[in-house]
């Protein structure tokens, strides 16, 4: 399991390495026609973009989604001690927690470094898992916070924004004028100008494509630290299951700036979406692998009663009542 | 410059990227280990200052079981003194014998299992014993990539030069074989 943790921070690094070779590549054919001011202008676009999303993403996020902070341990315990115990297992500082009103289960981290991290589940994700589940969801989460995950997704996203803004800007450039035109050569300069074209156009899509790659490479990772944390891959995979079961396309969680994050992509889009677009892995194959891990035990390797001068008690799941099929719509 | 000479110069750069970024991460990974550990004895410690007062509550209702509150407190004196990983384990798994026992008398009593104040030590220490599980884990997962390290080639070379040296796992057993002298500790954890 280790070893499968390293290997995949090494794909995701070389993937990083791939986008920054384009964005630089990028503008480099653009100063070619532009001159160098394109090259300061990405430049400077790619700083702003990081230092808002950086620095602001955490809080944007609690606001867009309307997520309420849980304040002290009395308003959810059994959350509560989940995510302490979690955060002990896994050696990071107890994030914030948010609970978001929004009946589709779902979960996702935030923050750039474990210090400043905050951890959100969805009404609807406490409603359908059980404690094991639950655990698994919350321990995937953790483990983004703890690979550092939130910080490399958001270089991604930036990255992938700032081409997609770069493309958006010179396209306008090349069409209102603009450009070194004073220079001589015409056949020469078609070529550039071809070459600027078929950048402008090829760029983005190729950055969203990086920018998804990453993304699913850390959703594996993310999987298999779960499994490492809780030692029960089984509860994960049952969650998944249920999750991707009943994802019920959701407005505020699936807004772009934050759909990557969520443990299952939230616009659902099984089936239409082919797999090279999508920023999380089809739930079915992470199923099977965590299932893998599990080598086909149907319970905990782990004796429970270790240690312990108490067996676990049973705790009543302190759930809101069942919805009545007329509110939750189909 | 010669190709030769090229070829050699980039290997021994590489070589001793290589040295470097291992003897940082065994370092990292020989304080993290440090580190965890005093959160276990953290965690340890909030269960032994649990039990006085879980003894005087259950003696309350059960004054005349004299014979397990003294195996509690005996137990949990030789807990607190216990030192290093296989020692401390040891003591942590008398004591929990020991709790097993008292929880088993407190099952005769009615009205103790009744009280407030019992019903809150019992959740404090299972919340503590959460906790003592999950340091224990994270503990347990630094000395195993502490000790991949360590044995092996060729990061045993730079372990040597670091002065890491492997550390015991923290093993919880059951405390049903405690009779059985020598209990094996160190087995490595999934």
């Amino acid at each position: 399991m280790y070893q499968q943790i390293a290997s995949n921070k090494r794909k995701s690094l070389a993937l990083l390495v791939g986008f920054l070779v384009l964005y630089g590549g990028l503008g480099y054919v653009l100063s070619l026609y532009f001159g160098p001011a394109a090259l300061v202008i990405a430049v400077v676009i790619a700083i702003f973009m990081l230092i808002i999303n950086l620095y602001m993403a955490d809080d944007l996020i609690a606001a867009v989604t309307g997520a309420r902070r849980i304040e002290r341990k009395e308003e959810a315990p059994e959350l509560w001690r989940m995510v302490e115990n979690l955060a002990i297992t896994a050696g990071v500082p107890m994030p914030r927690i948010y609970i978001v009103p929004d009946d589709s289960p779902n979960a996702f981290a935030a923050g750039r470094t474990p210090k400043q991290a905050i951890l959100a589940v969805t009404t609807g994700l406490l409603e359908r898992l059980d404690e094991e589940e639950l655990e698994g969801v919350l321990a995937h989460e953790m483990s983004h916070i703890r690979n550092y995950d939130v910080r490399l997704m958001t270089w991604a996203a930036v990255l992938a924004g700032s081409i997609a803004m770069l493309a958006w800007i010179f396209t306008r450039a090349l069409f209102f004028g603009g450009g070194d035109r004073d220079r001589g050569g015409g056949a020469a300069n078609i070529i550039v100008l071809v070459l600027v074209l078929v950048s402008l156009i090829l760029a983005p899509i190729a950055a969203f494509l990086i920018q998804v790659a990453i993304s699913r490479r850390r959703e594996y990772v993310a999987d298999a630290s779960a499994a490492e944390l809780t030692r029960y891959p089984q509860g994960l995979a049952s969650a998944l299951r249920v999750i991707s079961g009943e994802t019920k396309p959701s407005r505020t969680l699936g807004n772009p700036a934050i759909a990557h994050m969520m443990i299952v992509a939230p616009l659902g889009g099984r089936g239409r979406s082919s797999k090279l677009f999508s920023t999380h892995p089809p739930p079915e194959e992470r199923i099977a692998i965590l299932e893998k891990l599990a080598g086909g035990a149907e319970h905990r390797h782990e004796d429970l009663t270790q240690g312990r001068a108490l067996p676990r008690p049973e705790e009543p799941h302190e759930l809101p009542p069942e919805e009545p099929m007329a509110t939750t719509g189909l | 410059m010669s190709i030769g000479l090229t070829v050699l110069i980039v290997v021994i750069v590489l070589l001793v990227l290589y040295a470097v970024v291992t003897f940082n991460r065994i370092v990292r990974l020989r304080n993290q280990s440090e580190e965890a550990f005093s959160d276990i004895d953290v965690q340890l410690k909030r269960r032994h200052d649990l039990i006085p007062n879980l003894v005087e509550t259950v003696k309350g209702y059960a004054s005349h079981e004299r014979q397990v509150f003294e195996n509690v407190t005996a137990a949990r004196s030789n807990a607190v003194a216990a030192h290093g990983p296989e020692a401390q384990a040891q003591a942590e798994n008398q004591l929990t014998g020991a709790l097993r026992q008292l929880f088993a008398v407190a099952e005769n009593y009615p009205d103790l299992k009744a009280s407030t104040n019992f019903l809150e030590l019992q959740n404090e220490l299972t919340d503590t014993e959460d906790k003592i599980q999950a340091s224990r884990r994270f503990y347990n997962m630094t000395v195993r990539d502490l000790n991949t390290k360590v044995q092996q080639f060729p990061s045993s070379i730079i372990a040597g030069f670091a002065n890491a040296k492997e550390r015991e796992f923290f093993e919880l057993e059951d405390p049903t074989d405690r009779e059985v002298p020598s209990v094996t500790f160190g087995a490595a954890s999934a």
